[in-house]
């Protein structure tokens, strides 16, 4: 009961921002001869239907495992697509999804008065467990959001490198403005902008559902634009995936560097190997990589001074703190009680007090967040700095989400391949 | 040959309709998004909640009330908009679909036009690009991205200014600022033993051995009264005493007010009143409690930098000792037959809420702990008793810290850190008023129409066989708790008539008979026992293994609860007035 509770509490929570997308009327305020019809409430889901999801969610994630690292083909993934477009897109409507978890998770630490149902937990936790053994292969047929952009690509052209890197940033910041509001219990920010969620639903904001359309007409030559450079639980499986143990092997054996993967990633994944070192460049690297680890502090110390300048003020907009100003203006006679803030009958100073504090929460997530921007900018350029050797074609295990296609351009993989289907030995 | 040229030609026609049908359908998808989007751009230009021509329709209609042609033009400006409103949504649903279908079609066409071109993988022609100068253009990407970042925010808090900051914010900071040092602020046991900060003083048991008190006062005449207030509202529940300041609470059916005052002069530092928490299972009916309970017959408690008041109707409400509001919630309506009269505890950093409610088939009644500066629950027990008056004291025997606990049929202790049950005897039946006490190790608990229970409460599970001392069933009271300076307990009937016991051996010393009853709990200062009856006449009685009365002393109003010792003087709450006596 109490956990059936929480869950509608976060339903409603989550479904708050489209909610108000789709605008009610108040009745009239006037009396007339009109009845208003018996207003007709959805069937509540029944409690253990959550934990089913989890249980197909769970189950998906083995077949996507098996897929992904014995199986190797990339029909069996399409079916699993499939399926997760229906179940967890349409059957589903979206929700709960690990993305949107995420926000759940920030509000459940920085505020205690939330309580995490186990349900969410386990949609958060489970893609990274899965993760941690064989990356992500959540990204590769489970996520509806990123099913739904697979569904789509057709003609996949190459992102330039530079433009890679730069909006490869965007979903940390994503992250950011994401936790930064669901901890300040002002919105879920990634639920509402959530693209394709309106297609899912078949109904919502007008202005998401362009944006998805237009995500996935970009989809038809980018692979997975929001995959690669929005969706803020790709960072948290780029963190996990490289530990996985077992990650995507182009080849099962040996490269022969015959370069024909090289285009086969649609999404930027496959690194080729790197020249032998250059000794002259050697001591210039080393200096820039020592000055941009001694300047992260200044940059960190700079983006938290503009993250509590620029996201302080937003506080007074929060509704509790206008709520607070009002009932201050009204009490000093210079404001009316349009607010009907007297009539709410609501003791005073606790009312001061909480906008006193989301005031400072606002302060202090400004802070943050700038800092925490100011990490993903200085760090990309240390990554950047750090020269790694390669001696063959290899899969970013942080940015590949197991999409297969490699294996099929490979001729090593796919002589293995038939050699299983046939029943003879592989090539040694 | 002849049949490859075929198929070939086949899937070159086949491919050819596939991409007119894709074609065809992507026209379909953009006209569907154009009319969206453009019915979505038109329908911004009018707020259907704040629909102008209405409210200057209603602007008009309060000057004209009775204008029915305005009305009119209102419910149909009213109908026209839900019109549009309910077009509009059935309209973009509509869409939505038809654009779902355009883009399956273009979807599928797309991917099957692939399927017939498939292009085989093929190795590029050009050279590798050199890792190191795509690093570098990734490098100067990040930076400009950076500067760009950093100049745009600059821009955008010079747009935004600074805002004044509201008044409030700097009081409001100062009152967290002190809670938040209060956070984890646990009281120091000797300053806690030298207040009164609970009921019936620092160890619940009503026992002070090395004081000395006043005996000596009469109201009427002002001899030994130093100061007297009269709180607003009226309340059963006894003071506590911090230091310089003593506490109580009062309420009636619709208010709720803890009060402060100084205890050298008597005014009034703070009064603050507790409203506005919403109770869920409050139901329509109002609270209905007994007379002889009323609003507020809870004692407040303190750790000497909050206080903690509870009411009848499941208020609970923390301030600081100087007034200022640290959290208040509801605990839901107490489900009690005569009105929740539990007094609050405090072990360390917690509030421990002995709520017993109604009935035991109906799981209701529980021990909490909450946290003392934030409210929160630290642990919860369910409790197999009913409704319950009692309050808990909280002991230390052998080593072992526990909260002993009465209520019908059971005494049950348990541990303070975890709520975990320690050891229960099952002695005690029908409404468990009194409280239990401790005296030099034995728990003594009581209840009228049951026994007299001396118990040693060092055992685990249930020790109804085997830890208790001795039981008697004479002078049982229904209301007032025991009295025990470790020699003798002391139970005082529901007429007003104590009765004495020996405390190791539960033989039974003496009783004497009064006329007035009691209701207020005696206290022991030294070795004199103060038992104030409900005329508001003190009695001294010698604690002694036989009776003797020393005098008495009257406050000139009815007393129901139990004077309150700090610093020489003694705080009596009477019906309408707390006085505080001794001498100047």
């Amino acid at each position: 009961m109490h956990l059936r509770r929480l869950l509608s509490c976060v339903s409603l929570f989550i479904l708050m921002p489209l909610a108000w997308g789709v605008e009610r009327f108040p009745p009239p305020e006037f009396s007339t001869d009109y009845r208003l019809p018996r207003l007709l409430l959805p069937a509540f889901r029944p409690e253990y239907l959550a934990y089913l999801d989890v249980a197909v969610l769970a189950l998906a994630l083995g077949v996507a495992i098996w897929l992904v690292h014995t199986r190797r083909r990339q029909r069996g993934i399409m079916f699993l697509l499939l399926f997760s477009i229906l179940y967890f897109g349409f059957y589903r409507r979206g929700c709960v999804c690990s993305i949107g978890a995420i926000q759940n998770v920030a509000l459940a630490i920085f505020n205690h008065d939330y309580a995490l149902p186990v349900t969410v937990a386990a949609f958060f936790l489970l893609p990274l467990a899965t993760a941690l053994f064989a990356g992500r292969v959540f990204c590769a047929g489970v996520c509806p959001l990123g099913a739904v952009q697979e569904a789509v690509l057709w003609r996949p052209i190459k992102v330039p490198a530079w433009l890679e890197h730069l909006l490869g940033m965007l979903p940390y910041l994503y992250l950011g403005v994401g936790v930064l509001f669901a901890a300040l219990g002002t919105r879920f920010f990634i639920c509402a902008y959530d693209p394709f969620i309106p297609l899912y639903r078949l109904n919502g904001p007008a202005n998401i559902l362009i944006f998805g359309g237009v995500l996935l007409i970009i989809g038809l030559f980018v692979g997975r634009p929001y995959c690669r450079f929005l969706c803020p639980y790709g960072v948290l499986l780029r963190w996990v995936a490289p530990l996985a143990r077992w990650k995507v092997r182009i080849t099962p054996t040996t490269c022969v560097q015959c370069r024909l993967c090289e285009d086969a990633c649609p999404y930027g994944a496959i690194h080729p190997p790197t020249p032998p070192p250059n000794p002259a460049l050697r001591h210039e690297g080393k200096m820039r990589l020592a000055l941009a680890i001694i300047a992260l502090p200044v940059l960190l110390a700079l983006g938290g001074w503009l993250g509590y300048r620029g996201i302080a003020p937003l506080a007074y907009q929060d509704p509790l703190v206008i709520q607070a100003n009002a009932l201050q203006a009204q009490e000093a006679g210079t404001g009316s009680d349009a607010a009907g803030i007297s009539r709410a009958e609501k003791p005073v100073a606790p009312l001061y007090l909480q906008a006193a504090v989301q005031i400072s929460r606002y302060q202090f997530g400004g802070i943050l967040f700038g800092a925490w921007v100011a990490l993903v900018i200085g760090g990309k350029f240390i990554v950047l700095s750090i020269r790694r050797r390669r001696l063959e074609y290899e899969a970013d295990a942080a940015a590949c989400v197991g999409c297969t296609r490699c294996y099929q351009s490979c001729p090593m993989s796919a002589q293995r391949t038939n050699s299983a289907t046939e029943g003879t030995a592989p090539p040694a | 040959m002849m049949h490859q040229t075929a198929t070939e030609s086949y899937q070159e026609l086949l491919y050819h309709t596939v991409l007119r049908t894709v074609l065809v359908a992507a026209c379909f998808v953009l006209l569907v998004s154009g009319i969206i989007s453009a019915r979505y751009l038109n329908r911004q230009l009018v707020d259907p909640l704040q629909p102008a021509r209405i409210q200057a329709l209603r602007g008009q209609l309060a000057n004209a009330a009775n204008d029915e042609t305005l009305k009119s033009q209102i419910r149909q400006e009213d109908v026209r908009i839900r019109d549009a409103y309910f077009r509009y949504t059935d309209f973009m649903h509509e869409g939505m679909w038809l654009l779902l279908g355009g883009m399956v079609v273009v979807v599928v066409g797309l991917k099957t036009a692939g399927q017939l071109r498939r292009r085989l993988p093929y190795p590029p022609r050009v050279d590798l690009d050199d890792p190191r100068v795509l690093a570098t253009y990734g490098r100067r990407a990040v930076l400009t991205f950076g500067v760009v970042l950093g100049i745009g925010a600059a821009g955008f808090i010079i747009q935004l200014g600074h805002p004044q900051p509201p008044l409030y914010l700097t009081q409001a900071r100062q009152v967290l600022q002190s809670a938040a040092a209060l956070q984890h602020y646990v009281p120091d046991p000797h300053e806690y033993a030298k207040n009164w900060p609970r009921f019936r003083g620092p160890d619940g048991t009503g026992f002070l051995p090395d004081v000395t008190a006043p005996t000596g006062w009469d109201v009427a005449t002002k001899r030994g009264v130093v100061w007297s207030v009269e709180p607003s509202l009226p309340g059963k529940n006894s003071p506590i005493v911090w230091g310089n300041r003593v506490f109580i609470s009062g309420a009636d059916e619709h208010k709720r007010m803890v009060y402060c005052y100084d205890a050298q002069r008597g005014t009034a530092l703070w009064e603050k009143s507790v409203e506005g928490l919403s109770c869920q299972d409050a139901g329509t009916e109002p609270l209905q409690v007994m007379e002889d309970t009323g609003y507020a017959a809870p004692t407040m408690t303190t750790d000497g930098r909050r206080v903690y008041a509870m009411f009848a109707n499941g208020d609970l409400a923390c301030f600081t000792t100087d007034g200022a509001p640290v959290w208040a919630k509801n605990m839901g309506r107490p489900v009690n037959t005569y009105g929740h009269a539990t007094s609050l505890v405090m072990y360390r950093n917690r509030l421990i809420l002995q709520f017993d409610q109604a009935g035991v088939e109906e799981h209701k009644s529980a021990l909490l702990a909450l946290d003392a500066a934030t409210g929160n629950l630290v642990w919860q027990t369910k409790r197999p008793v009913p409704n319950s008056w009692s309050t808990p004291i909280i002991i230390t025997e052998k080593g072992r810290t526990q909260i002993v606990t009465c209520g019908s049929p059971f005494v049950i202790a348990y541990d303070p850190d975890s709520g975990e049950e320690c050891w229960r005897v099952e002695c005690l039946g029908g409404d468990v008023a009194p409280s239990p006490i401790f005296a030099d190790g034995l728990v003594y608990a009581v209840n009228t129409g049951s026994n007299l229970a001396a118990i040693r409460p060092d055992g685990q599970g249930d020790v109804t066989k085997s830890h208790v001392s001795w039981l008697a069933q004479e002078g049982l009271p229904d209301i007032v708790s025991p009295v025990s300076d470790g020699h003798i307990v002391l139970l005082i009937g529901t007429d007003g008539s104590p009765t004495c016991y020996d405390a190791k051996t539960g033989v039974k010393l003496w009783t004497h008979s009064y006329t007035v009853p009691s209701r207020a709990t005696p206290v022991i200062f030294g070795r004199t026992i103060y038992l104030t009856d409900t005329t508001g006449v003190t009695h001294f009685l010698t604690a002694d293994k036989v009776f003797a009365e020393q005098g008495t002393a009257q406050v000139g109003e009815p007393v129901e609860t139990t004077p309150a010792y700090a610093n020489g003087r003694l705080y009596i709450r009477g019906k309408q007035h707390l006085f505080c006596i001794g001498s100047r």
